[in-house]
């Protein structure tokens, strides 16, 4: 009888070991938190003179499509928005893009001292659509609430796979940070440029096997879906074999189960043992220089994967505003310069309303794209 | 008999099964050689067989628990269900003291023994998880940490 | 012979090297710290090794350690959260994920008899023998070996998850079909969600949580750690006391050691060739290397009733299959498993791009500290299970009425913290009810995880490798890779009477009371 009483004052002593670390940190994070309140505040008004004529325009917009009492109230405490209990959604598990977005950029958003620790929840299924029906269902209000969010995204939208969620019932903050699709083949392909694969696949579309990791109508094959349109060629027609993530499809283009795989430039980059035949996007890649993009090819097709945020229908605008402006200096710090480097991304600052113009834009086009196929449910 | 009925509510699930699977068509893609409901429907029809074996051939009768010990395993049953849809609103702390108290006693524990560390524990748990593995549990009518 | 021995020693060199990088007094309290803090994540189920280091790469990162240190912190994490995931399988019968289903088929019994101490101590040690024997294959086949990854290809992945069917009626219990009825139901539970292939939603009566198809945790706590709660309260209500006996020993014997190192040297060279393929690899080692010792060596038909063989074989096999996925890793960029998409990611923020070319020889010294890494955290590991083992060994003098509640209540958190939905908690409950029906049905659980994990390997393996060969079904017998796995498959599945054979003697029936003692 003793022992167990013994072993589970053992435990209690553990766990309040670890408690009373955890307390450190806690009062390590109040101090820190106050710093950065005040240094938030010097900040804003700095920053305020030169800011309040670039967003009248933006405010006046905005107060239209919100209810006035809440444009009122937010005017009031204008001064500067702070999230209490910052948190990001990452709409997956972890380890994955949208997880890569939370967890850098939340980091960031801590490090350069924009706001306290932001807590990254992981909340997978549905391809995102479980988070977004929780936030839209719950936490539609929340303010101090961003969720990650990429082209896969808009895709999904598009052919109405979050049940009863529309795009535009949330605020898109920002994109910073861009991938691109290649179309890639093993270093002894036969195919050794784009127009060689394109001449063989328009003379007989089921010749070449394409793969990647979606499925069909997902990221991946969006990539061969907007060529293929471009060209005039019946997509129904090219064989597509899905994959469990990037990964697997590259082990099995070396193997040569699949002839070409569209991937992304940072799943690729640098790897010998594949040949890039083209980069969708208009201008060259760093560490990719010597690949011809698909806009200097000729065609006007690109596939820019933008890393992004995006918010809750009923965020206050000010507290837009502040996310915004967080995610614009989080872009223009030398600490994002390089993570994104690290992850084979490319520069791209697309925020506020130019993102969320862009993005339900982007969602329109997946849509037109997808529906002949059958592709958007109900 | 036990074996026998369960024989029974897998050749429904099979059945069941098996029709939805009828229903699964590729898109405007096509399906490939083997679509989305081949495999579906070979199993379903598998998993008929094997039903059908267990109604014909059936092991002998296992000790069911008596009808307290049901009442009890049921109790459990609701506590787990409540306890999950309970747990936002009220929190990982309350819900969880709660189901260690009704756990607790039904394993025959003392109750003066029991309330302290029914508390005492999801609080060290949740400080735990909060503050030190970043993974949020619901704070709820505790009011947060 | 001369150069490969040449190569050997060169390879032997830069691994002393990258231990004397990462051999620091601070990186060995680093990897301490990793140790435990690992532990403690993988003793929560559902938060298993990929979560804990996707966790705490970011905060290295912002503690500003250098490469060598990053990669001990890490490694130390890693094999810590799965020695953790083996402890609450083998004490609370709760596995944590897929690799260590197996585990608690003889680990937990092993527990209820008093040798939990023994179950912990074959783990951690068969862990470790795996872990050196998987760094000398890397170090002498390495590169050599990318062949066979890139040789596998979804027919191939196929024939070898038919292979992991084959050992179904090892796990099977008294009943055959049973057995069969129970793995069928697990290939059904996999088929819920949206398919690969198609994108066609299957089974989620419109949840869209249940897109990404039935969570595996979700599903093994209900099925095992809920159930059993179910079973023990029963035995209480019946007045039968549940007692874990006590633990008399705390760690292994000589003679407890050497009867389970067969299984523990087979156990490293399947999981070691089973890892090699990326995203089958690790969920099926655990089930083959199992499957195969209780063919190959169930004798006494004590396997599921407590026997040390049937830890230590799938504990080596998880733990050489982790080394194993290192290969198409380091060699061809290609990350087999999540664990190894977040170690790709690791190595690529240090500069380090597997794939391109030789890493091996290109950039040695990062890949070597690597390598030192995680086998100083494999080695910190089994030192620090001397005192672990004593601590956890205690958890199960915890009194039943309050060990109950806990470890339903870790449940719930494990369930719900990793996707934060309460459908989930529903969803288990569920599978508890439906464990505690099979249990008295005697329908054999760990088949039905089986099928859970397998039939999505089985499925898109088939219908990739026909959407690739456009619709030629003898893409399956093309090929010696084929045509030897079809035999392996054959072998298998008749290995014991072959065995029987071979050996004279009639393999005792389950009812073979020989005791679990060695």
């Amino acid at each position: 009888m003793k022992q167990w009483t013994r072993a589970l004052a053992l435990l209690f002593a553990l766990a309040m070991v670890a408690a009373a670390c955890g307390a450190d940190d806690a009062a390590e994070n109040a101090v820190d938190e106050a710093t950065e309140a005040v240094e938030d505040a010097a900040e804003d008004v700095m920053e305020d003179d030169g800011e309040e004529d670039a967003m009248e325009d933006d405010g006046e917009e905005d107060a239209m499509e919100e209810e006035d009492a809440e444009a009122e109230e937010t005017d009031e405490s204008a001064a500067g928005y702070a999230p209490g209990s910052p948190e990001c959604v990452a709409p997956a598990d972890a380890g994955g893009g949208w997880d890569f977005t939370c967890r850098s950029i939340g980091q960031l958003f801590e490090d350069l001292g924009l706001t306290s620790n932001v807590v990254v929840t992981n909340q997978p299924g549905g391809g995102g659509g479980v988070a977004f029906a929780d936030v839209a269902g719950n936490r539609a209000d929340n303010s101090d609430l961003v969720i990650a969010a990429s082209p896969a995204t808009a895709i999904r939208f598009a052919q109405n796979q979050y049940t009863g969620l529309e795009a535009a019932q949330f605020r898109w903050i920002g994109a910073i940070g861009a991938d691109f699709g290649v179309v890639a083949v093993p270093a002894d392909s036969e195919f050794e440029t784009f127009e060689q694969l394109i001449e063989a696949v328009q003379a007989d579309p089921t010749s070449v096997v394409f793969g990647g990791g979606s499925p069909v109508g997902g990221q991946d094959h969006f990539k061969v879906l907007l060529l293929s349109q471009e060209l005039g060629i019946d997509p129904a027609a090219i064989p597509w074999v899905a994959y469990d993530g990037g990964g697997e499809a590259q082990s099995a283009l070396l193997g040569g189960e699949i002839a070409v795989a569209t991937l992304d430039v940072s799943e690729t980059i640098g790897n010998e043992d594949l040949r890039i035949l083209t980069v969708m996007a208009e201008d060259r890649v760093p560490g990719m220089d010597d690949v011809p993009t698909t806009v200097e090819l000729g065609y006007e097709t690109i596939f820019p994967i933008w890393r992004g945020l995006l918010a809750p229908g009923g965020m206050s605008d000010e507290a837009y505003d502040f996310w915004v402006d967080a995610l614009g200096q989080v872009e223009a710090s030398p600490e994002w310069a390089a993570a994104r480097e690290e992850n084979g991304l490319s520069p791209l600052r697309l925020l506020g309303d130019d993102f969320q113009g862009f993005a339900l834009d982007a969602v329109g086009d997946f849509r037109t794209l997808s529906e002949p196929f059958g592709l958007v449910a109900e | 008999m036990s074996d026998r009925l369960l024989g029974v509510v897998c050749l429904v699930l099979a059945g069941w099964y098996t029709v939805e699977a009828r229903t699964f068509d590729g898109t405007g893609f096509g399906s490939g050689p083997v679509g989305p409901k081949t495999l579906p429907t070979g199993l379903g029809v598998l998993f008929a067989l094997l039903a059908l074996y267990l109604i014909a051939k059936p092991d002998g009768e296992p000790r069911w628990p008596t009808r307290q010990a049901l009442w009890q395993i049921g109790l459990v049953i609701a506590a787990s269900y409540a306890y999950g849809q309970v747990l936002q609103p009220v929190g990982f702390i309350f819900a969880s003291a709660a189901i260690i108290v009704i756990i607790g006693l039904l394993f025959q524990a003392r109750l003066q023994l029991l309330l302290p560390l029914s508390i005492l524990f999801p609080v060290v748990l949740a400080f735990i998880f909060n503050n030190w593995l970043e993974l949020r549990l619901p704070v709820g009518w505790w009011g947060g940490f | 012979m001369l150069s490969s021995l040449t190569a050997v020693s060169i390879f032997a060199f830069n691994l002393l090297d990258g231990f004397q990088a990462a051999l620091t007094p601070r990186n060995i309290a680093l990897a301490l710290v990793g140790c435990l803090l690992g532990t403690l994540i993988g003793v929560l189920p559902g938060i298993g090794p990929i979560t804990g280091v996707a966790i705490l790469f970011p905060i290295t990162l912002s503690l500003g350690l250098d490469d060598a240190a990053t990669l001990i912190l890490l490694a130390s994490v890693y094999y810590g959260s799965q020695y953790g995931g083996s402890t609450t399988s083998i004490l609370l019968n709760v596995p944590g994920e897929a690799s260590s289903v197996v585990t608690t088929l003889d680990g937990y019994q092993m527990a209820r008899q008093g040798r939990a101490g023994q179950a912990l101590a074959i783990s951690a040690i068969g862990s470790f023998i795996a872990g050196t024997a998987s760094v000398i294959g890397l170090m002498l086949f390495g590169p050599p070996l990318s062949e066979v990854t890139t040789r596998f290809q979804s027919p191939e992945k196929f024939m070898v998850v038919v292979v992991a069917f084959a050992t179904v009626s090892s796990l099977a219990g008294r009943n055959l079909f049973k057995g069969l009825l129970a793995v069928s139901f697990g290939v059904m539970l996999s088929t819920v969600g949206t398919d690969l292939q198609t994108g066609v939603v299957r089974y989620t009566f419109g949840e869209l949580k249940l897109q990404e198809g039935m969570d595996f945790v979700v599903v093994a706590i209900g099925l095992f750690a809920v159930s059993e709660v179910l079973s023990l309260l029963e035995d209480t209500v019946r007045g039968e006391q549940v007692v874990f006996q006590k633990a008399e020993r705390i760690w292994v014997t000589s003679k407890e050691f050497l009867f389970s190192l067969g299984a523990i040297l087979r156990g490293s060279v399947i999981g070691f060739f089973v890892g090699l393929l990326p995203g089958t690899g690790a969920s099926v080692a655990g089930f083959m290397s199992y499957g195969l010792e209780k063919r190959l060596s169930d004798t006494e038909g004590t396997f599921g009733t407590g026997d040390i063989r049937g830890v230590a074989a799938p504990e080596s096999a998880n733990n050489a299959a982790a080394g194993g996925s290192l290969v198409p890793l380091l060699t061809l960029g290609i990350p087999g498993s999540g664990t190894t998409a977040v170690l790709l990611g690791i190595l690529i923020s240090m500069g380090i791009r597997p794939g391109s070319g030789n890493v091996f020889a290109e950039t040695p010294e990062l890949i070597w500290t690597l390598i030192a890494s995680m086998y100083i955290g494999n080695l910190m590991l089994l030192l620090l299970n001397f005192p672990l083992v004593k601590l956890f060994v205690k958890i199960l003098e915890i009194p039943t009425w309050f060990l109950m509640p806990l470890i339903l209540v870790i449940s719930y958190i494990g369930v719900y913290s990793v996707n934060n939905s309460s459908l989930d908690i529903t969803i288990m409950t569920l599978f508890g009810v439906l464990g505690f029906i099979f249990r008295r049905l005697e329908v054999p659980l760990a088949p039905i995880l089986m099928g859970l994990i397998l039939g999505d390997d089985l499925e898109q393996n088939f219908r990739r490798a026909l959407v690739a060969s456009q619709g030629d079904y003898t893409t399956f017998i093309t090929g010696w890779i084929n045509i030897f796995v079809a035999l392996l498959a054959i072998v298998v599945l008749f290995l014991p009477q072959i065995l029987s054979r071979v050996r004279k003697t009639d393999i005792k029936s389950e009812f073979a009371d020989a005791g679990a003692e060695v």
